[in-house]
C-alpha cells in the first residue's frame, strides 16, 4: 500500500477567510499538531494512505506551506498499530555511495529495536520512494508508543539505541552513514477521515 | 531498564606504521580541547604495544566518561553541529589504518548482574 508522510509548517499567512485550497476528501489518515521536542519535525504531521496517500499537502495547499514528506510502500512492519497513544516518525537521508551491505545491515539494526525497547508497540521501517523537502529522503522509521514517556524516556535511554544503532547517525563513528539532517517528529496518535479544509490552512 | 549513571566512550585508533607519536599530538592538541568542552573526561590513554613501533602500526586506546545518557546525548549532538570535529576526524585519517569507537557501561549496572 502506498503511504505518505508529511511534515508540514506554514511560510506565509493566508488573507482572512482565504483558503489555498478547495476541499476535498482525502480518506482515512493521521492530522495532528506536533508535541513540543521535534526536530525539523513541522508543526503538523500528515500521515496517509493508500487513495489518500497520492494527494500531498503541497499540492493541496500550495506555497502556503513547506514541507518535508516521504512518499513510501509497506516495508517492513510490526507489533500493533490499533490502539492510541504517541506517533513517531523519522525521515532520515542516507549518505551517497553508502553500499548496499551497509545499508542493508542498518536496516536489520533498526528493525531490532523493538525486540530490545518493548516501548515501541508497533513500528515500520520503509525505503523512499519519492522525497520532497530538505533531503533526497531514503527510509521513514516510524513507531507507535502507548506513552510519551515511551519515546522520550525509553527509547532515548535505551542501550540498545545510544550505543548500538546511534553509530550510524554518528559523523564521529567510522559507521557513519546517515545525513546528519533528519526530521524527527512526533504527535497524538488518532486516526480518522481526513479532509483538506482539516489541514492547518485555519491557522495559515 | 534504568540507564547507565557513566557512559563509557572508546576511541580504538590503530595508527598508520610509525604514525601513532604524530596521531597522538594531533588527538591531544586539536581534538581533546572540544571533546571536554562537550563533557568528556579522559579517563586513560593505551598504548599498544607500549613503546613507539617505527615499521608496524601501534593501537592507541583513549578512555572517556560521560556523564550517564543524558552527558551522551548532549556530547554527540554538539559534536554533530561542530564542522570542526568532522574537520579534524577527515584530516586524521591520514594516519589512521583503522578505528574502531565503542559505548559501553559497567556490567554492573546491568539488570540481573
Amino acid at each position: 500500500m502506498l503511504r505518505r508522510i508529511e511534515l508540514i509548517r506554514r511560510t506565509a499567512a493566508v488573507p482572512e477567510g482565504g483558503r489555498s485550497a478547495e476541499p476535498a476528501a482525502l480518506g482515512g489518515g493521521l492530522l495532528q499538531p506536533t508535541l513540543p521536542g521535534v526536530y525539523n519535525g513541522g508543526e503538523w504531521l500528515r500521515r496517509s494512505e493508500g487513495a489518500a496517500a497520492e494527494l500531498s499537502a503541497s499540492a493541496l495547499l500550495g506555497a502556503s506551506v513547506a514541507v518535508d514528506g516521504a512518499l513510501y510502500q509497506d516495508g517492513v512492519a510490526g507489533g500493533d498499530w490499533s490502539s492510541g497513544g504517541i506517533y513517531r516518525a523519522l525521515l532520515l537521508s542516507l549518505r551517497p555511495g553508502t553500499p548496499p551491505e551497509r545499508q542493508e545491515c542498518f536496516e536489520r539494526e533498526i528493525l531490532a529495536m523493538p525486540r530490545y525497547i518493548r516501548a515501541i508497540r508497533g513500528w515500520r521501517l520503509g525505503r523512499v520512494e519519492q522525497a520532497e523537502g530538505a533531503r533526497p529522503w531514503t527510509h521513514v522509521w516510524e513507531q507507535r508508543y502507548d506513552e510519551l514517556s515511551g519515546l522520550l524516556g525509553d527509547y532515548m535511554l535505551h542501550p540498545y539505541h545510544w550505543a548500538q544503532v546511534d553509530r550510524w547517525f554518528d559523523p564521529e563513528s567510522p559507521d557513519w552513514i546517515v545525513d546528519t539532517h533528519l526530521c524527527h517528529s512526533f504527535c497524538r496518535w488518532e486516526q480518522g477521515p481526513l479532509r483538506s479544509d482539516e489541514l492547518p490552512a485555519a491557522g495559515l | 531498564m534504568s540507564a547507565a549513571s557513566r557512559v563509557y566512550l572508546v576511541d580504538r585508533l590503530t595508527a598508520r606504521p610509525g604514525r601513532a607519536r604524530e596521531l597522538l599530538q594531533s588527538y591531544r592538541e586539536r581534538y581533546m580541547p572540544g571533546a571536554r568542552a562537550r563533557g568528556l573526561q579522559l579517563e586513560r590513554t593505551l598504548l599498544s604495544p607500549p613503546l613507539w613501533l617505527e615499521e608496524q602500526c601501534n593501537v592507541l586506546e583513549f578512555v572517556w566518561v560521560l556523564d550517564g545518557v543524558a552527558g551522551f546525548w548532549s556530547m554527540t549532538q554538539q559534536a554533530r553541529l561542530d564542522a570542526a570535529v568532522q574537520d579534524w576526524w577527515r584530516e586524521a585519517q591520514d594516519l589512521i589504518e583503522t578505528r574502531e569507537r565503542r559505548l559501553s557501561a559497567a556490567i554492573e549496572e546491568l539488570p540481573a548482574c
